[in-house]
């Protein structure tokens, strides 16, 4: 099974961070963790970039949800970039769109 | 009473045999092992085939031989390479002497390294055949009269007796027996089917069935050797077997001991099911392969469907908790168990990426995906669950499901649904697409004067959620009657499936034309915005390709300069 290796990077008015792998429920909390952490700072946005993610499943979309969360308590969205066609499809047919601001 | 694994215990319905069981996790790979310790001999049934467990169980033997020194009786439930590769494999004190036992057919095949008959086909790097000497031959074809007997080293005897049971139907159930001392006997039942070697043990009260409980599974019937006729037979006579009290517990060659009421209870509904499977296909190497395949495309297509679903959930939950209703967003999520579904489809990747790696079988990958497909019914069958997800993606995933059990099986599941008239299909999946986001106004309006049934009412509403309702359709119908020889339901899925993925990448105007020419109904989805269909997941649009195929139809894509299409291609119907 692919792990998944998550990177971050951080800037004066943002926390970007790289995922590499499969996001599924063994591998989702890794994920978890830095997302939910920057996006309970009390400032700044929060990107992930996706560009090499290979699947994410229904736990890697848990995480997102609780992120747009934390984050929709101070007004912000959460930003994915980079996002592979399959995987902007499944969250554009689960209504992730509306909440959350994804680029492919 | 309940049998518990690596531990002795006294066999019930025996005055003194204790039973010491080998339980692994259920699997293709290796069975179950019985060890009984009797006065007069030690007896095992299925050493297995994993080397662990050959030294778990000599063991086990070593310590039980210290106490006292007995010949040791090794039975095959079957010849099945699960249950008989290390049948050789033993390591015992020096001087203990071991008889093996096996059906006639399983010790021919063993010896003449069958791997048909053994299985061994199935599993990867060709796996030795158990070599070692069967002198028990069980149900031999010539039977003899007088017990048989085996000369032991020390001047014993083992006395195999014959004596077949007539039962009420006038059927006979062979049987054989020899005694294990003290009153103690163990007898043998030849109960065909799943293998024609296959047997069954008793000891007391406890009754082996070997693999017969599973005969009917996909990915089971099938195999070399498996014959429904023998299998219906040996199932009306094993339930006659467990008609009479005397029997308390059955032993499975795979997964725990059950008590027999419960086995007989499962061996009926088997039946029910069994009874069905007379035109079965041989479960050869070549359609293992071709159905590992189909397994991946199944993977992807559900993994994507479940992801959809409980997507759909958590935008709902998301909206409730901005709505400060936080109690009805958990109980949205507590509709589905969505961490269940996600483990269940990592641990199915990671046995498919294991095969990949050539660390597991083919068959096993396949088996697995049988085990998957029914835990995944089994959920999306739970009536809340189709309360709240859309109906029709539930259903698609539910058909989806049977679809890959029934050609596990080798059923033509295509053939039992009425063939689809394409005009009015489309046109129904047009007004589902339109009807998406209208439903229920009224009742939602009504609600509002309750504030338990407007939080509910709002819920199904957010659920309802189409991705198609911003999609502008445009639809050329066929100018005459266009029949297409599918299934209505199947070709509904398939479109409605292309439908929702190009909605899915951003397409917000789909036209789709229907024709038909020379003997096929085409339509096309077509589309002036660009259309990758990596977006699609190249497994899933071969699943759509090869369930048109199977019935002579296809699925092709196209793009060309400011359009993008797919062609699905159906046999026509001249009439209905």
């Amino acid at each position: 099974m692919k792990e998944l290796e998550i990177t971050l990077q951080r800037s004066e008015s943002a926390v970007v961070l790289h995922a590499v792998g499969s996001v599924d429920s063994n591998t989702a909390a890794q994920l978890q963790e830095p997302l939910l952490r920057a996006a309970e700072a009390p400032t700044g946005a929060v990107e992930l970039d996706l560009a090499e993610v290979s699947y994410m499943g229904s736990a890697g979309l848990r995480v997102l949800m609780l992120t747009a969360k934390a984050l929709q308590k101070r007004g912000e969205r959460l930003r994915l970039v980079n996002v592979p066609l399959h995987i902007y499809n499944l969250l554009n047919l689960a209504g992730f769109t509306s909440f959350i601001d994804i680029k492919t | 009473m309940k049998i518990e694994a690596n531990v002795w215990q006294k066999v019930p319905g025996t005055p003194s045999v204790e039973i010491f069981p080998i339980i692994p996790k259920a699997n293709c790979v290796s069975s179950n092992c019985y060890i009984f310790s009797a006065p007069d001999a030690l007896v095992v049934v299925d050493p297995g085939a994993r080397p662990e467990q050959t030294r778990q169980i000599s063991r086990v033997l070593t310590d039980a031989l210290a106490l006292s020194q007995r010949p040791i009786l090794v039975f095959l439930s079957h010849c099945h390479q699960d249950h008989s590769q290390e049948a050789g494999g033993l390591e015992l004190p020096a001087g203990i002497e071991i008889k093996r036992f096996a059906h006639q057919v399983g010790v021919e095949a063993m010896k003449h390294r069958d791997p048909n008959l053994t299985v061994a086909y199935l599993y990867p790097g060709n796996p030795g055949i158990c070599t070692a000497r069967f002198e028990g031959i069980l149900f031999p074809s010539s039977p003899a009269s007088e017990p048989r007997a085996l000369e032991l080293a020390d001047g014993g005897r083992i006395e195999l007796h014959t004596e077949p049971i007539a039962m009420p139907d006038g059927a006979t159930l062979q049987r054989q027996w020899l005694h294990l001392g003290d009153g103690n006997r163990l007898e043998i039942y030849h109960t065909p089917g799943h293998s024609p070697c296959s047997i069954s043990l008793r000891v007391g009260s406890l009754l082996m069935l070997g693999d017969l409980p599973f005969a009917a599974n996909p990915g089971v019937c099938g195999l070399d050797g498996w014959n429904h006729a023998d299998l219906l037979q040996t199932l009306r006579k094993v339930d006659w077997l467990l008609e009479t009290p005397d029997i308390t517990v059955c032993c499975p060659g795979h997964g725990y001991c059950v008590s027999a009421q419960s086995m007989r209870e499962k061996l009926r509904l088997m039946e029910a099911e069994a009874s069905n499977l007379t035109d079965v296909p041989l479960l050869d190497a070549e359609r293992i392969s071709a159905l590992k395949i189909y397994v991946d495309e199944l993977l992807e297509e559900t993994a994507a469907l479940f992801t959809i679903f409980s997507g759909r959930l958590y935008t709902v939950s998301y909206y409730l908790s901005l709505l400060e209703e936080d109690s009805a967003a958990s109980r949205v999520l507590a509709t589905l168990d969505i961490d269940r579904i996600d483990s269940i489809l990592s641990d199915f990747r990671r046995i498919a990426e294991m095969f990949n790696n050539s660390a597991v079988p083919e068959w096993t990958v396949v088996l697995k995906g049988v085990q998957v497909a029914r835990s995944l019914q089994q959920v999306l069958s739970a009536e809340h669950v189709q309360q709240l997800l859309d109906f029709s993606l539930v259903d698609r995933a539910q058909r989806r499901l049977e679809d890959f059990l029934s050609v596990v099986r080798g059923l033509q599941f295509l053939q039992t649904e009425q063939p689809g008239a394409v005009n009015e299909l489309i046109a129904q999946i047009l007004v589902r697409a339109k009807s998406a986001h209208l439903g229920e106004s009224t009742d939602f309006m009504k609600a509002a004067e309750d504030e338990q049934s407007f939080v509910e009412a709002l819920t199904r509403r957010l659920a309802a959620h189409s991705p198609l309702r911003d999609i502008e359709f445009e639809f050329a119908p066929a100018t005459q009657e266009a029949n297409a020889n599918i299934g209505a339901e199947r070709l509904d899925d398939i479109l409605t499936n292309l439908i929702e993925g190009m909605a899915g990448i951003g397409v917000k105007h789909i036209r789709i034309a229907a024709g038909v020419s020379s003997g096929h109904v085409e339509i096309r989805l077509s589309s002036q915005e660009r259309m990758d269909p990596a977006a699609f997941g190249k497994p899933r649009l071969d699943l759509y390709h090869r369930t048109l195929g199977w019935l002579g139809g296809s699925l092709e894509y196209s793009q060309q300069e400011g359009n993008a299409e797919f062609i699905i291609r159906l046999p026509a119907l001249e009439s209905m």
